[in-house]
C-alpha cells in the first residue's frame, strides 16, 4: 500500500509547488491530531467489519490471508486516523524511499500490539490495560506521528 | 518473573516518542548527507510504527 501511494505521490509531488502541499498535509496534520486527542471527532474511511474466522483455514494460505487482510485494514476497523495520515504524507510530501520505511514501520507497529498482548497474559487482560491507557496513549502516539513527519518534511 | 512494565503500551509509545525526537534532531542538525537520509528513514518509520500501534486497538 506504501508503494501504490508512493508511486501515486510522485505526480503530485512533481506537479503540485511545494508550498501548497506542505500547507495540505499540514491541516490535515491538525485535523488528526486533533481528532486523536479527543478535541473533535470525525469519520475515517474503513471497512468496518471482521475477517471470518472461516479465512484462517482455507487451505494452506488462509492464514496468510486473514493477516493480510487483518495486518493491512483491508478488512477491519480502524480505531486512528494516524494511518490515513501517513499515507496522504507519503502521497503528498514524504521522498520515495521514506516511503517503504513507512510501510515497514507501520507493519511493525501492527505486529508489536499482538505480541505484547500475548506476552501481557493470556488471559485476556490486555484490552483492559489497552483500555485504561488509551487516553494518554493515542494522544502520544499522535504527536510522535506528527512530529515525526512535520521533521521529515523540515529537514 | 516477567518486567510487565515493559510491555505496558505507554512504555511502546513513549519509545516512540523519544526515538522520534532522536530522529528529529538528527535530521535537523546533521550536516552529512548519509546521516541526514538516514534520519529522515528513521523518522518515517518512527511515524508508520505509531501509525500502526495506534491503529491495532486492543488487538
Amino acid at each position: 500500500m506504501a508503494f501504490v501511494a508512493a508511486a501515486l505521490g510522485a505526480l503530485p509531488q512533481a506537479l503540485v509547488p511545494a508550498p501548497v502541499r506542505w500547507g495540505i498535509a499540514g491541516a490535515l496534520a491538525l485535523a488528526v491530531l486533533g481528532r486523536e486527542c479527543g478535541l473533535w471527532s470525525f469519520p475515517v474511511p474503513e471497512n468496518g467489519r471482521l475477517v471470518p474466522e472461516r479465512v484462517q483455514h482455507l487451505k494452506e494460505w488462509g492464514a496468510l490471508q486473514f493477516g493480510f487482510e487483518m495486518g493491512t485494514g483491508m478488512r477491519t476497523y480502524s480505531p486512528s486516523a494516524l494511518p490515513h495520515l501517513v499515507l496522504l504524507a507519503i502521497v503528498l510530501v514524504v521522498p520515495f524511499p521514506a516511503a517503504f520505511a513507512a510501510g515497514l514501520g507501520f507493519a511493525l507497529g501492527r505486529l508489536a500490539m499482538p505480541l505484547l498482548s500475548n506476552a501481557w497474559s493470556d488471559d485476556g487482560a490486555w484490552t483492559a490495560v489497552w483500555a485504561r491507557a488509551e487516553k494518554v496513549v493515542r494522544p502520544i502516539l499522535a504527536v510522535t506521528c506528527v512530529g515525526s513527519l512535520t521533521a521529515l518534511v523540515l529537514s | 518473573m516477567r518486567a510487565r512494565w515493559a510491555l505496558h503500551p505507554l512504555t511502546v509509545s513513549v519509545v516512540l516518542l523519544l526515538v522520534g525526537g532522536l530522529g528529529a534532531v538528527s535530521a535537523l542538525v546533521t550536516t552529512r548527507d548519509l546521516a541526514a537520509a538516514g534520519a529522515v528513514l528513521l523518522l518515517a518509520l518512527v511515524a508508520g510504527a505509531a501509525a500502526g500501534f495506534a491503529n491495532s486497538g486492543s488487538t
